[in-house]
């Protein structure tokens, strides 16, 4: 009878929310949330005949994680007895001496991977989990760097690490590896977590089932915990589950050509109608890109529009950014011979001769505020 | 540049014009609604193309739609225009939709659309003038205001109006200047407000991110704190447990070692018990012997060892003298005989060394001539072969023939040998002499006579030859023969003798050989024999010496004649003296030693009746200690009765005092049942605390030094573990009292980031616009300093040249653009506000021209198009305005309209060829006289 390993990471439990506009009750919804996501996946576990549960990392955020949240672990494990849970602290979660891991008392289902190179433990006759812990947040080691496993049976590897032939853009790195390794070393897969995108590669064995929630509007579409599934055979297997509750979502406007600030806001309201018409608007966080050229005259003030919109719409959060682009013609207006073309052409020159994004962007706005304001139009602020 | 001629199709109320312009001067004439207006407006749309809205701007209110043909019809017209450098350009454009199409073509030359294009527009007048739309317009492209700027009640107001003009159109091109719109950015900056304006959102979200920080700082030391206490409760907790384990453990180890110890009093008690009943039964074994006096032992001990000492010497001597007795009789009898031989032997002779030294030399010599003897006797036989090999020789005949001489006959056997049987040659001979005949008879029947004669005389002697040669030899044989017959009268001298004679020539020689060498022996063997008698002889002779030498053997007595026999009979009896002489001193010498044992064994006797006698007086006394025994007649049982009752008061006396020591250990121990049941209740402890009975079995037994220290452990554990337990209740206690109140950083982590974003995003906000501000502030400062020199020295060189150098030099300050004029007859600069109207007209004209110029770089002139520019004009400055125009016409095309026929004939009288008038006439049928417009309805042009 195959073996079944539900597999989740990068919960996150305590996280801030802010960067996804929430606060308050609505950011303390998006907590509970995270708590919800992880007892489903207890009981999707007992309802798929998981035979154990993998947590690989980032549980929870160490700097704002409180007590409340360790006894909620620890009643939530308790609760999945006899189903056996392995953890393997990752970088948010380090194994430190006041880490949640260490005083909070675990139930006997509980085993807390604690050594810094990967250990083995026998799952069943035949099959060894191999797990390891980050004991600092800043832990660089080859989760892999184990000499490769001479041993029969089938090897599945536990660990939180940051696979570096799939790494997002300005991903941190924490516990690199590669991919091919997984199999070089005698591992049939390695569940790992890390990166909130999911990845589920049957040929090289390396399984990221992403975060069960989303994170940040980078995280769209379903979510949740994914299932290994070891083969009469010994053939590993993955299986995604779509359980998440939660949905973010980035909505392209395209308001370019919006005579007023009205109807540019009407022309987000219509993008985020099309594409969030399906969700349940309670729990849906939509962040709205505006693209096009919008007139001069137009005062595109962001607040203003992301208030409207809110307003006008009952989704959790609204979150608005400004990539529109001015509808001037900027490098027209570069070779006039007024105090135009000299304020646009200086400006020009001081973004190309600036290495500091920060200043880059002050000086885009300074900018587009300048030919703001000298098109006679008040000045919207983004 | 210069705009050739016009060509609607179709735009606002014009309709299939065409309208061709003067190089110089021309005027457009025409009632109001004439469409006077709407050629420039078609001139300015061919240059710079017509806003279709879009972008933010409603279609319907864009100028596309605005100059849709009234009356219907195909939208669109056509401008020819020539540029300064002589390139003549056709500009066609179809409207009839909203996305225009526009074609600039080079007339003899090809399509230059695409060089005319900007973006989606087509603008050739930015790219042949070099100035935008807007520049266009405020420069060239004047309204009724645009000579009108020195109304004569506002002439201040109107000059800083042209000012402003100017600045908007140097700082945006636009209705925007650079005051303004920082004014613009400054009201940004008041409505993001700062950190110091408590009120302003920057300050309002400033000072709530500093009180979150202090928050979030409480908040963080609370949760610390929390967990620095759930820590320190987990190893309380820990502490306690561990203090708990130590006294189970310590309680464990008590508990064990005291079944241990149970066991062992147990077993102890069983042992004692089990002493004690041995013990009674030895005291009931021994109670005979209790009253035995015991205290005699040491003496009947004594007593004992030395009877036991003499009975065991006694019999011991008693034995040696028991097996010495029949050596002693033995020993008697043999002296007896010895005596007896030695009488037997007689006197006793004397042989000394010498004599003794000389008889074994002659014995010696004796054997070594008597083996001499025999060994030639061996040799007899030498003579026997001799003769033996005689009789062989004299068996081949020859046996006369001297030994050595056999050399001496085989020649002549050979000689007597050669000629016996050769009968041969006298054959040959015979035969020759047949042969030789018969040739000859043959010849001689051939009738050849002389050679029949010759051949037979040749045989017959050749024959006889053969014959006398035969003859010869047969003679020497015989005489070899009788010599032969002479020498060995035995030998047979026939042929067949010869033959075998000379067969044994061979043998015949070994044989003489062999019998030559045996004679040479026995001669020697006779030598040697001779020899060895001589010596025998002489040997005799010693041994007569010596026999006489003795004086006890006589010589006459001993026969024989042979000497070895006499010799060795001598020496055979001097022998027997001798060992008779031997035997003698043997029997002698054993009598001595029999002496000596007799000696001994006499000895032994005595000491065997002492001995007896020892034993029977120690036996005496020791009857008399063994008083219970002594009855017993063997006195060994009588001593092993006495030791034995002796042992038996040992044993009862032991066991009485084991007895006596057992009696208190009995009394103060506790009863086995009583021990049983301390144990079971042990086990029964030991068992709930977690302890394994099979432990008891292995564990050694603990003394009370031990199990207290063990007990002193589980009291320390107990303690330890008790107050671990007290201060992780109160720490649980409290920790539970804290748990509802702890803070939620995540919460207040939330609203300080987003007060943060919200801080840093107005931070943002307020450099981008001071930086806008500085930036705008710079340019427009940089601009108008090179522009207000340019604009100047412009507007001097044509203000100059126009007033025929009544004015001089024009200042424009770099500010506003303010201007103020030098005149020919005073030094100072004159603003231009103070100025005359017609000069303010002229300044604001050129003023423009100016700012064509300078915006643009093409290089281009740029045409004049002003819409009823003198319509409220008095007569003197409509006349200086035309020729002012008449003379700027001279580099620069002007087109003006107007209503007025009057005015256009005024410049027709003052410019005469220099200026042309198309007169712009309503249609009201569907011919035009002499007009170059065509059409059913709308306006023609006529040229006057």
């Amino acid at each position: 009878m195959a073996f079944r390993i539900l597999h989740l990471a990068d919960l996150h439990l305590d996280r801030a929310f802010a960067a996804m506009g929430c606060q308050g009750d609505l950011a303390r919804r998006r907590r509970q949330g995270l708590r919800d996501a992880l007892r489903r996946a207890g009981t999707l576990a007992k309802e798929r005949d998981c035979n154990v549960i993998c947590i690989g990392g980032d549980l929870y955020e160490q700097e704002r994680a409180g007590a409340d949240t360790g006894r909620f672990l620890a009643d939530t494990f308790a609760s999945w007895q006899p189903l056996p849970v392995f953890l393997a602290p990752g970088n948010h979660d380090a194994l430190l001496p006041q880490s949640l891991y260490a005083r909070t008392e675990w139930s006997g289902n509980v085993h807390l991977f604690t050594s810094p190179t990967l250990e083995p433990c026998d799952l069943t006759d035949g099959i060894t989990l191999w797990g390891l812990a980050h004991r600092e947040p800043q832990w660089q080691g080859d989760p892999l760097a184990a000499s490769p496993i001479d041993a029969g049976g089938i090897h599945l590897a536990l660990f939180h690490g940051a696979e570096l032939g799939s790494r997002p853009t300005d991903s941190p790195i924490h516990g690199p590896f590669h991919a091919a390794g997984i199999r070089e070393h005698g591992f049939a897969a390695a569940l790992c977590g890390h990166y909130h995108k999911r990845r589920l590669d049957t040929k090289t064995g390396l399984l990221y089932p992403g975060s069960p929630e989303p994170l940040s509007f980078d995280e769209p579409g379903g979510r949740g915990p994914a299932i290994a599934i070891i083969t009469d055979s010994g053939m590993v297997e993955f299986e995604a589950l779509d359980v998440n509750v939660w949905r973010a979502l980035t909505v392209n406007a395209e308001v370019g050509g919006s005579a007023s600030l009205d109807s540019l806001v009407d022309s987000a309201l219509e993008s985020i109608h099309t594409a969030a018409a399906t969700l349940d608007p309670e729990h849906t966080l939509v962040r709205v890109d505006l693209t096009g050229d919008v007139a001069a005259a137009v005062s595109l003030d962001l607040v203003t529009v992301e208030t409207r919109l809110r307003e006008q719409t009952s989704l959790a959060v609204v979150r608005v950014r400004d990539l529109t682009r001015p509808g001037i013609d900027i490098e027209a207006a570069a070779t006039e011979r007024t105090a135009r073309g000299a304020f646009t052409r200086t400006a020009l020159e001081a973004m190309a001769g600036t290495d500091d994004l920060e200043e880059s962007a002050i000086l885009e706005d300074a900018l587009r505020y300048g030919l703001m304001a000298l098109s006679g139009a008040e000045v919207g602020l983004r | 540049m210069r705009i050739e001629s016009v060509d609607v199709r179709g735009f606002g109320q014009l309709r299939d014009l065409v309208v061709a312009f003067h190089p110089r001067v021309t005027v457009i004439l025409g009632d109001n609604e004439a469409g006077k207006s709407t050629v420039h407006r078609v001139i300015r749309a061919a240059l710079y193309g017509l806003d279709a809205g879009g972008q933010g701007r409603a279609v319907e209110r864009s100028d596309w739609a605005r100059w849709v043909p009234w009356a219907g019809g195909p939208y669109g017209f056509a401008v020819t225009l020539v540029t300064d450098s002589g390139s003549r350009l056709r500009i066609a454009a179809r409207l009839d939709k909203r996305e225009q199409r526009v074609q600039v073509f080079e007339v003899g030359g090809g399509d230059v659309t695409a060089d005319m294009r900007q973006g989606k527009l087509i603008v050739p007048g930015l790219h042949l003038l070099g100035i935008d739309e807007a520049v266009f317009c405020a420069t060239a492209w004047l309204g009724e205001d645009g000579l009108r700027l020195g109304a004569p009640d506002a002439a201040a107001q109107r000059a800083q109006e042209l000012q402003e003009a100017v600045e908007r159109l140097a700082d945006s091109g636009k209705n925007t200047t650079t005051t303004e719109a920082v004014g613009r950015l400054r009201d940004a900056l008041e409505r993001v407000g700062s950190e110091r304006r408590s009120q302003s959102p920057l300050g309002v979200a400033a000072a709530r991110q500093r009180q979150l920080e202090k928050e979030i700082e409480a908040a963080r030391r609370r949760v610390e704190a929390y967990a620095a206490d759930q820590a320190q409760l987990r190893y309380l907790e820990q502490a306690a447990e561990l203090a708990q384990q130590r006294q189970r453990d310590s309680e464990r180890a008590w508990l064990v070692g005291r079944l241990a110890a149970l066991g062992s009093e147990r077993l102890e008690l069983q042992r004692v018990v089990a002493e004690r009943a041995e013990l009674m039964a030895v005291l009931d074994a021994t109670a005979s012997a209790a009253d035995f006096p015991i205290e005699d032992e040491p003496r009947v001990l004594a007593l004992a060892g030395e009877w036991h000492q003499a009975v065991s010497g006694s019999r011991e001597v008693e034995v040696r003298w028991q097996a010495a007795a029949p050596t002693l009789e033995r020993t008697q009898r043999r002296r007896a005989e010895i005596l007896a031989g030695v009488e037997a032997l007689g006197e006793p002779v004397v042989i000394d060394t010498t004599i003794e030294r000389e008889r074994k030399v002659i014995v010696a010599d004796l054997e070594t001539a008597r083996a001499e003897v025999r060994r030639l006797g061996d040799a007899a036989g030498i003579e026997s072969r001799a003769e033996a090999l005689r009789r062989e020789i004299a068996a081949t005949g020859m046996g006369s023939i001297r030994v050595g001489s056999i050399e001496a006959v085989a020649p002549l056997i050979t000689s007597a040998q050669s000629t016996a049987g050769s009968h041969l040659p006298s054959l040959l001979a015979g035969g020759l002499a047949i042969l030789s005949l018969m040739a000859a008879a043959g010849m001689g029947a051939v009738h050849q006579i002389a050679a029949a004669s010759a051949t037979a005389t040749a045989g017959l002697v050749v024959a006889f030859c053969i014959f006398l040669l035969a003859r010869r030899g047969a003679g020497g044989s015989a005489q070899a023969r009788r010599q032969l017959a002479r020498m060995c009268p035995d030998l047979d001298v026939s042929d067949t003798g010869l033959v075998r004679a000379r067969e044994q020539l061979s043998a015949l020689t070994a044989l003489h050989q062999d019998l030559l060498r045996q004679e040479v022996r026995a001669a020697s063997w006779r030598e040697e024999l001779a020899a060895a008698t001589t010596q025998l002889a002489a040997i005799a002779i010693r041994a007569d010496r010596l026999a006489s030498a003795l004086d006890v053997v006589n010589t006459n007595d001993v026969a024989g004649d042979d000497p070895a026999a006499h010799a060795k009979a001598i020496l055979d009896r001097i022998d027997a003296i001798a060992e008779a002489e031997s035997r003698r001193v043997e029997l002698l010498a054993e009598d001595a030693g029999l002496v000596q044992t007799e000696a001994a064994l006499n000895l032994l006797a005595d000491e065997a009746r002492h001995t007896r006698a020892a034993v029977a007086a120690i036996e005496v006394r020791l009857r008399q200690r063994l008083r219970v025994a002594a009855e017993s007649p063997d006195v060994e049982a009588a001593i092993a009765a006495f030791s034995e009752a002796c042992a038996m008061r040992r044993r009862h006396d032991i066991a009485a005092a084991q007895l006596a020591s057992l009696r208190p250990r009995l009394g103060e121990g506790d009863s086995d049942s009583h021990l049983a049941e301390r144990a079971a209740q042990f086990s029964r402890d030991l068992l709930a605390r977690g302890g394994d009975l099979a432990q008891v079995a292995t564990a050694p037994p603990l003394d009370q030094m031990a199990l207290g220290q063990l007990e002193r452990d589980v009291e320390a554990a107990r303690q330890q573990a008790s107050a671990a337990s007290l201060a992780a209740g109160e720490l649980r206690s409290r920790l539970h009292a804290a748990f509802d109140g702890l803070p939620v950083l995540a919460d207040i982590e939330d609203e300080y980031a987003l007060c943060r974003a919200a801080r840093d995003r107005a931070n943002h906000q307020r450099a981008a616009l001071n930086r806008a501000i500085e930036l705008l502030t710079t340019s427009t400062r940089g601009v108008h300093r090179d522009m207000a020199p340019r604009l100047a020295a412009s507007i001097s060189a044509r203000l100059c040249e126009l007033s025929q150098g009544r004015y001089q030099s024009v200042n424009v300050d770099t500010d506003h653009f303010g201007i103020a004029i030098a005149g020919d007859n005073t030094p100072d600069l004159i603003p231009l506000d103070q100025m005359s109207h017609g000069t303010r007209d002229q300044v604001a004209l050129l003023l423009r021209l100016a700012l064509a110029d300078v915006l643009s770089d093409s290089g281009e002139l740029v045409p004049l198009f002003l819409d009823e520019p003198l319509l409220t004009a008095d007569p003197h400055r409509r006349d200086m305005a035309l020729d002012f125009l008449g003379e700027l016409s001279k580099r620069h095309q002007v087109v003006l309209t107007t209503s007025d026929p009057a005015l256009a004939d005024d410049v027709r009288g003052r410019l005469g060829d220099a200026a042309g008038v198309v007169e712009l006439v309503k249609r009201s049928s569907s011919r035009t006289d002499g007009g170059s417009g065509d059409g059913s309805s709308g306006t023609r042009a006529k040229q006057r």
